[in-house]
């Protein structure tokens, strides 16, 4: 579904994406690993669009080539970012802030009937919601915030959607329960690329795993394989570590 | 002095520069830009109704086109200078809108001249009813319908309308409003519309006051509206009301307590309060907006 082909981009003159390449079939989960400042995030914003790569290419369903597409244009294609640190709107309610997700659906035809629907899915999905959906979404705790940032991102009807550092903060329960949902969208054949710094609950999600460290990629592999406590360790904190 | 004929000035007064306020801190609200060429569009409502009505036009046909070519002219700005500016610092921002103001004069200048040009406004608007307790004119009755209107109709486009909810999403964060696909220059081109349109009510009123419109008399209604986004907060409308009704009972409080020598201070004395006000309160008297108007 998603390739980058020898993908370079940073910030300023800073390099922050040093040459990666990864495929990404249709149904897979993509587990992105690595320490603080790896370049992870900024992975998922080259896919989503929020960053411009430097040289390299994005393709989309095999042949499509991303780069000309915007931030806006990618969500109707399906590419979705729920970002980091949540990012909800507090001055929203509850439902004001999964309507404001299904914005792309609006373009749509049937797009309130989709809406509509998209609505009910969120509520069955996450029931707290529902409870909660008249009252601001300042009101909701850490675990339901990120609750709601999954349902806003999913009301979009993503074919991939990208979840930067979807436990963040979280009290181990929360985030045990956030990784049920994402199994859950998993389960129902949604394509997922999953950035996390704690390399347990996304192993255990995604099909295939890529540590990155210092912008570059250095591991790629079966997620299975990824488990092992020492190669994870040279992987994060660099050979001279092991 | 009588305190109810002093109640009502005030309010109608107030009234005016909550509108003033309204259209400023609307597209602040959005974009961050604190728009110091707002006093322009409406001097350029001014020019329009002047040369409408030279045409023949009903006076109620050469109001709507004026008001259609303030709006028209706040979205024509917003589309080719503004927003090509959205993200850059506040201050690039506010020289962008001196900018503009400047450029809005200049051209007024040449095509109307410096000499104050008539703005025509319909007799019954001037006449005064007594109703034995106060006195108050049709213009001021009008200046309170508009503004009351202008409240509620934007409490509700705000607050309860699919384009008033990308408008606060938007104004919270427009990164992750872009991010849900939500069009920012859509919603942009919309909150510059509505002040276009704002500013062109506001004026309408405004010169019915004074008669006359003339290319450099943009500073007073910016000035009014700065002051009142200042004392009330910028980026909400309690804050627009608050600052424009306090604004508008203490000039008129003013004008009635300074009298003999001291009456030409009335604007120094106003401001005086005004910079106590920013002293004690230094974010406005409702204190940080916290998006969208609300």
């Amino acid at each position: 579904m998603l390739e980058l082909d020898r993908v370079s981009t940073g910030y300023g003159r800073v390099r922050a994406l040093d040459t990666v390449s990864l495929t990404l079939g249709a149904g897979h989960t993509l587990a992105v690993l690595g320490p603080n400042g790896a370049g992870k995030s900024t992975l998922l914003k080259l896919v989503a669009g929020l960053q411009a790569p430097w040289s390299g290419t994005l393709k989309l369903d095999g042949s499509a080539d991303l780069s000309p597409l915007d931030v806006t244009a990618r969500v109707h294609r399906g590419i979705v970012l729920c970002p980091e640190g949540r990012r909800i709107f507090t001055t929203l309610s509850v439902e004001e802030n999964l309507c404001i997700g299904g914005t792309a659906l609006l373009a749509r035809p049937g797009g309130a009937q989709r809406m509509r629907e998209g609505l009910e899915r969120a509520y069955s999905l996450f029931p707290i919601l529902a409870e909660r959906r008249h009252g601001p979404g300042s009101a909701l705790s850490g675990g339901q915030q990120q609750m709601l940032a999954i349902a806003r991102a999913l009301m979009a009807e993503p074919r991939l959607l990208l979840l930067d550092e979807p436990s963040l903060g979280l009290s181990p329960v929360m985030a045990d329960e956030v990784y049920a949902t994402l199994a859950a969208l998993k389960a129902e054949g949604m394509t997922l690329i999953v950035v996390e710094e704690a390399a347990g609950r996304p192993l255990g999600l995604a099909d295939t795993a890529m540590i990155l460290r210092n912008g570059r990629t250095v591991w790629r592999g079966a997620a299975a394989a990824a488990r092992d406590p020492d190669l994870l360790q040279r992987a994060y904190l660099g050979d001279h570590a092991a | 002095m009588n305190l109810l004929q002093l109640g009502v000035d005030g309010l109608a007064t107030g009234s005016v520069y909550m509108m003033l306020a309204l259209g400023i801190s609307l597209v602040f609200s959005v974009m961050r830009l604190v728009n110091f060429a707002y006093g322009m569009i409406i001097v350029w409502f001014g020019f329009m109704l002047h040369v409408l009505w030279g045409t023949g036009l009903p006076y109620w046909l050469c109001v709507l086109g004026a008001l259609a070519g303030t709006v028209l002219l706040s979205i024509v700005l917003a589309r080719a200078i503004f927003m090509p500016f959205v993200g850059a610092p506040p201050a690039t921002l506010l020289l962008a809108s001196f900018g503009v103001a400047i450029v809005l004069q200049s051209v007024a200048v040449v095509l109307f001249g410096e000499p104050a040009r008539p703005v025509q406004t319909p007799q019954i608007l001037l006449t005064s009813i007594d109703t034995g307790w106060f006195r108050i004119s049709v213009l001021q009755l009008l200046s309170l319908a508009l503004g009351l209107t202008m409240l509620v109709g934007l409490e509700f486009l705000i607050g309860r309308t699919r384009i008033g909810m990308e408008i606060r999403a938007t104004a919270e964060s427009p990164e992750v409003a872009r991010l849900m696909a939500v069009r920012s220059d859509r919603v942009l081109t919309f909150v510059f519309a509505l002040s276009g349109l704002i500013a062109g009510l506001v004026a309408l009123v405004w010169f019915a006051q004074s008669g006359s419109v003339t290319a450099r008399g943009d500073l007073a209604p910016t000035l009014k509206a700065f002051v009142a986004v200042v004392i009330g907060g910028l980026g909400t409308i309690r804050g627009a009301v608050l600052g424009g009704l306090v604004l508008g009972f203490l000039e008129t409080a003013m004008s009635g307590l300074l009298v003999g020598a001291l009456s030409g201070f009335q604007q120094t004395f106003v401001f005086a309060l005004v910079i106590l006000i920013l002293l004690l309160r230094p974010e406005g008297l409702l204190g940080k907006a916290t998006g969208g108007m609300r």
